[in-house]
């Protein structure tokens, strides 16, 4: 995306921007005002960097897997994440550094379990890795299930924790924690925008990149380490969002993007704009706000009904 | 001198506290029905969606539903108080400490709870009250005679799942103070199947849901045809479920439509 596309879409971008933090502004009292922008503002950065993420992370898994089905939430890494999250936040009572690692580690373990499971289905490698993240998502949010009934905890927490909402409440006191995972999730992003040479290397060919001197197991793994991270963080926020990281980057690659350097940087501008709609969607449609990820479902479904017609003859 | 300012810091108070109104928002019906029940209803800026009795509330912002809060809401309805019933989560609490606003978590469960929710709720709002309908309250739930005569109750909450409510409940706690047999559970609500009513053997079976077929299945009893059905209309599921000062209301409707005379 250059030059005039991209200042076409930025400037979409602003205007939504805008658009979600003023939305009825002048209908609260001028006191009060101040405050709810803040509200806002923070929401918004939330919405966005888990836009960014979860499109980012999925165009990356795409590549690694050449699988155009592929994010961390069909990958089974948010349900993972999220039982990790929920088992810590009942025994450490809302500690969030301590949920924080108990959802990357769980998240990993998830990561690992599907890897498992799919090297041993006898099937395509494409179907396989799908079947074996369907199980593993089953699997925990079965898990998560069963722990917030044994933590009492109300239905409505659960509700929005397997289907996602950005509706968090931010702590003061924890505003430099909040600060440090920003800077290490655009320092993470960074580095993979950095080793998208790689990338296209590796969605070529394996020997090929083998022989062009990339250590792809290495590569592999490492950047699977930072999208699981990403990942575990982003659930820990707003639980489970799915299909955003499927849709955006295929979009891309339907509009002539082949790089991993525009696809990813692409999908972060694509991912930030469609999950701010769908925020938008999910706060103001109705009388409560309904979860993120039934607005996204009830969008995507049709188009990734469209990619699996195309992909899986 | 000392007088002069003991008095003066006495005046300062009560005129402070006279001018500050409380602005409270309530998270719970049975906690707006007691606020105007009091006449506290001038302090109530906001409730839930779910807040519908009495017929004023209407003119009250909503400021949450039965899922979630508004949080942008709650900010601009500048609270100073705001109750819950049974129903604070773990996320509002977080918001309010984090806000700075007061919140109180009144249960009021049982019969019995009433009257020390009244008080408590009182107590937290400080301002004056009709003590003569508190004690109407008082003197009503006192007055309960056991017109039972151990009769077994069954109190269907929901058909399907099969959801009963038990000795428990709110409901099952004013049946039992009448002398009525009522299924004893810790829970208020369990989950019910034809195997308990077959061992239970109701003699009376309320409705507290609208499927009018739901009386097909005691047909498994012998005493079938003596058993006494009740279906509550949606005005009464609200009486029975809303422990609040509509007891008094609960109790006359116990006493006209259940008990034997």
């Amino acid at each position: 995306m250059k030059g005039k596309k991209l200042l076409i879409f930025l400037t979409i971008f602003f205007l939504l921007s805008f658009f979600y933090i003023d939305f009825k502004l002048s209908n609260f009292e001028k006191d009060v005002r101040n405050e709810i922008i803040k509200m806002r503002i923070f929401r918004y950065i939330l919405v966005i960097t888990s836009g960014m993420v979860l499109t980012s992370s999925g165009a990356v898994m795409q590549i690694l897997f050449k699988n155009p089905l592929l994010d961390s939430y069909v990958l089974g890494i948010s349900g993972g994440g999220l039982f990790g999250f929920i088992l810590s936040s009942v025994y450490f009572k809302g500690n969030l550094l301590i949920s924080i690692f108990f959802s990357f580690f769980f998240s990993l373990l998830s990561a690992l379990i599907s890897l498992s499971f799919s090297s041993n289905i006898k099937s395509d490698r494409k179907v396989s890795i799908l079947i074996s993240g369907l199980l593993v998502n089953i699997l925990f949010s079965s898990l998560v299930i069963i722990l917030s009934i044994f933590s009492k905890r109300d239905i409505t927490f659960l509700f929005y924790a397997l289907m996602g909402s950005f509706n968090h409440i931010f702590i003061s006191k924890n505003f430099f924690l909040y600060i440090s995972f920003f800077v290490t999730i655009i320092l993470t992003t960074v580095f993979i925008i950095f080793k998208s040479k790689e990338l296209d290397i590796i969605s070529i060919d394996e020997d090929i990149a083998s022989t062009s001197g990339v250590n792809v197991k290495k590569n592999f793994f490492f950047i699977l380490l930072i999208i699981i991270y990403q990942t575990s963080l982003i659930v820990s926020f707003v639980g489970m969002v799915g299909f955003v990281g499927i849709i955006i980057p295929n979009i891309l690659r339907m509009a002539g993007v082949v790089k991993s350097k525009d696809l990813i940087s692409g999908s972060f501008l694509g991912g930030a704009s469609l999950i701010l709609v769908a925020d938008f969607i999910s706060k103001y449609s109705f009388s409560f706000e309904i979860p993120i990820g039934v607005v996204l479902s009830l969008f995507s479904l049709p188009f990734i009904f469209w990619i699996v017609k195309n992909n899986f003859e | 001198m000392e007088r002069l300012k003991n008095f003066s810091f006495i005046f300062l108070f009560f005129i402070s506290n006279f001018l500050n109104a409380q602005r409270i928002i309530s998270f719970a019906p049975n906690i707006t029905e007691t606020l105007f029940f009091l006449s506290y209803d001038r302090y109530l800026v906001g409730r839930t969606s779910f807040c519908n009795y009495p017929k004023n509330t209407e003119k009250i912002e909503i400021a949450g539903s039965f899922i979630d809060i508004d949080y942008e809401k709650v900010v601009s309805l500048k609270p100073d108080i705001v109750f819950f019933s049974g129903n604070l989560t773990d996320k509002s609490e977080k918001f309010l400490k984090e806000k700075n606003i007061k919140y109180y978590d009144i249960k009021m469960e049982k019969i019995d709870d009433i009257t020390k929710g009244i008080d408590s709720i009182i107590k937290i709002v400080g301002k004056d009250y009709d003590t003569s309908k508190v004690e109407k309250i008082r003197n009503k739930i006192l007055g309960i005679k056991k017109l039972g005569k151990d009769q077994k109750v069954l109190i269907e909450v929901s058909e399907k799942p099969f959801i009963i409510a038990t000795s428990s409940s709110y409901i099952g706690s004013i049946l039992k103070l009448f002398g009525f047999k009522i299924f004893e559970d810790e829970k208020p609500y369990i989950n019910f199947s034809y195997e308990n009513i077959l061992s239970f053997k109701p003699d009376i079976v309320i409705f507290m849901h609208s499927f009018k077929n739901g009386k097909d299945k005691y047909s498994i009893l012998k005493n079938f045809d003596k058993i006494k059905f009740v279906f509550l209309d949606d005005e009464k599921i609200d009486i029975f479920s809303r422990s609040g000062p509509r007891v008094i209301d609960a109790i006359d409707i116990i006493e006209r439509d259940f008990c034997e005379r």
